[in-house]
């Protein structure tokens, strides 16, 4: 009986931990799309945060300071990404965040610090599953009020006017983007910073095949297919995204492919979002064109 | 021959082939279509799986290189057709594209690894006689820089101009009561076949993977952004003054660094020169 306890116990806290994962990378990507580009380098934020978590777990022998270590290492590369996509935009801004992926990857691969392709796993605490459900649903609660206070701000204003048309801000705001755009990322590292810690502590293990571009385009397909509006329905895609892989593996459904039934039925609700998308898209900018003529 | 000359010729062609489908598409669609990576991965794919189960390298290519053009055929037929008739601008199309494209990945992705394919596959080389050559290498070369000669020769017949016409201005081509649809999709067959061979050709020398229609993207863009999308001519000139530097890095310093220096170089040219070197790129 008590062992059954600690099996569903072990099962709800693991579904929780990655659910809070995907909830913070989807929120950091929520905060990105306003510019009007998808980023694909979440999980390179992600990874650097888990790795930095990983490493300072090992030296300093402190949770606390480890988790400070690994937010500010993310919050630093967001910032220095930032100062990248202040300078370009939409598809050019996508494939800059496809190159610093790509960049992260093959760093990780290859650097002795990080343990190459074996990754790391020394130092890292092992936790029981109430201290991990705990430490998710305080992320979970600091995560979703920054976000929240984000998108009041005139920072995330700003930066949604400049994805929407860059040259019309440029004609009519006297602030420049560059400011907003760093904030933004600022709060990109935190997030992600967050879910890389809980990546971290549910699987013990910081290896590259964890942080890949794969998992970079599903915390994009969250967004994609929910929007970046309402946090409910960020938790709702995260919840699909995140837990869906060990719902499959809990029903046996997916032991050994579990990623691969998770690809096929996001990459079946992507489609059928974009077909269904489509003539609304369409309806939209024939109704400005119209508009626009009388 | 020098193995760095060698390396250079046969990275050349392959990365000249890369660079003038992604030209091709580009300038017809006029925005960074991400969907590119999807044909070129594709073709990569199938060429490993189809040179796995046959003795000939050359099948796979062939394979790897029909699959490209049908898919390009398909695609820029449709969203040419789609963007003159419905008014669809280009950043919505970009979306629409994106977003399918990253779906279709997703269930490639999912099928293959259903299907067994393990996330990196390649093709153990078979040595060939001729200066240490090895089939695909030699493979590569021929077919790329073969498929390089037939555009050049297609530039200057009644197609070829039509093809101009069509990528310098499709609003202008289709008011002129031409058919967009067709040229479009011959536009697209040679593109997506360009880019299929490249796709095909890089998972034979290298390795197949999920990420390598991207990298392969992130490659070809590099002679786009130095010389511009205007001139095929220019474009090859890139490439192989691109190819030349990689093999250099590549002999002098190792894999590692320069696949370093390719995506840094990227960044650099995208964040001091969004629209190209020469200003032509249209920035998206």
């Amino acid at each position: 009986m008590i062992s059954q306890l600690n099996a569903i116990a072990g099962l709800l806290s693991t579904w929780i931990t990655y659910f809070a994962a995907f909830y913070c990378a989807a929120l950091g990507c929520g905060v990105l799309v306003r510019r009007g580009f998808l980023p694909l380098h979440l999980s390179a934020v992600t990874g650097i945060s888990a790795y930095a978590f990983a490493a300072s777990c090992g030296h300093f022998h402190s949770f606390p300071a480890a988790v400070a270590v690994a937010l500010s290492t993310s919050a630093v590369f967001s910032l220095f990404v930032g100062s990248i996509f202040s300078r370009v935009r939409a598809a050019s801004a996508a494939l800059a965040s496809i190159a610093i992926q790509l960049i992260f990857e093959e760093h990780v691969r290859t650097a002795s610090w990080t343990g190459g392709s074996q990754g790391l796993w020394q130092g890292i605490p092992a936790m029981s599953p109430f201290q991990r459900v705990v430490l998710a649903a305080v992320l979970l609660a600091i995560c979703s009020q920054l976000y929240r206070l984000f998108g009041h701000t005139t920072a995330a204003r700003r930066i949604t006017a400049d994805g929407l048309s860059g040259k019309f801000y440029q004609s009519v705001s006297v602030h420049s983007a560059v400011v907003p755009i760093l904030v933004a990322n600022l709060l990109v590292g935190l997030l992600g910073g967050c879910a890389g810690i809980l990546l971290a502590l549910q699987i013990g293990l910081v290896a590259p095949a964890t942080f890949s571009l794969y998992f970079s385009i599903l915390y994009v397909s969250v967004i994609l297919l929910v929007g970046y509006a309402n946090l409910a329905s960020i938790a709702f895609g995260s919840f699909i995204l995140g837990v869906l892989p060990e719902v499959l593996r809990f029903t046996g459904l997916g032991t050994v492919n579990r990623s691969a039934w998770q690809g096929l039925i996001v990459g079946a609700l992507l489609l059928s979002f974009v077909v269904l998308q489509l003539p609304r898209w369409n309806l939209r900018t024939s109704a400005v064109l119209t508009r626009g003529k009388s | 021959m020098n193995a760095w000359a060698l390396d250079a010729f046969i990275i050349g062609g392959l990365l000249s082939v890369a660079a003038v489908g992604l030209a091709l598409h580009l300038r017809l669609v006029r925005f960074f279509d991400l969907s590119w990576a999807l044909w070129a991965m594709s073709a990569g794919l199938l060429g490993v799986y189809v040179a796995r189960r046959s003795p000939s390298v050359v099948l796979a290519v062939l394979m790897g290189t029909l699959l490209g053009a049908t898919l390009g055929a398909l695609e820029d037929g449709l969203i040419l057709r789609k963007a003159l008739t419905s008014f669809i601008p280009p950043d919505v199309l970009e979306r629409f594209s994106f977003a399918a494209a990253l779906a279709i990945y997703l269930a490639i992705v999912s099928t293959t690894e259903l299907l067994g394919f393990r996330d990196q596959e390649f093709v153990q080389a078979r040595p060939w006689s001729w200066h240490g050559l090895s089939d695909p290498q030699l493979t590569t070369a021929v077919s790329c820089w073969s498929a390089l000669l037939i555009c050049a020769a297609i530039r200057t017949t009644r197609l070829g101009i039509k093809i101009r016409a069509l990528l310098d201005s499709p609003s202008a081509y289709a008011q002129l009561g031409f058919s967009v649809s067709l040229p479009s999709a011959i536009v697209g067959l040679i593109a997506g076949g360009l880019t299929g061979l490249a796709g095909a050709c890089f998972g034979l020398l290298y390795l197949a993977h999920y990420s390598m229609g991207l990298a392969l993207m992130l490659l070809a863009v590099i002679p786009c952004l130095l010389l511009g999308l205007q001139s095929s001519f220019r474009t090859v000139i890139a490439a192989v003054l691109t190819s030349a530097a990689i093999a250099g890095i590549r002999y002098r310093l190792g894999y590692t660094a320069s696949e370093y220096v390719i995506y840094s170089l990227i960044l650099f040219l995208l964040i001091l020169r969004p629209r190209g070197l020469r200003g032509h790129v249209r920035e998206v």
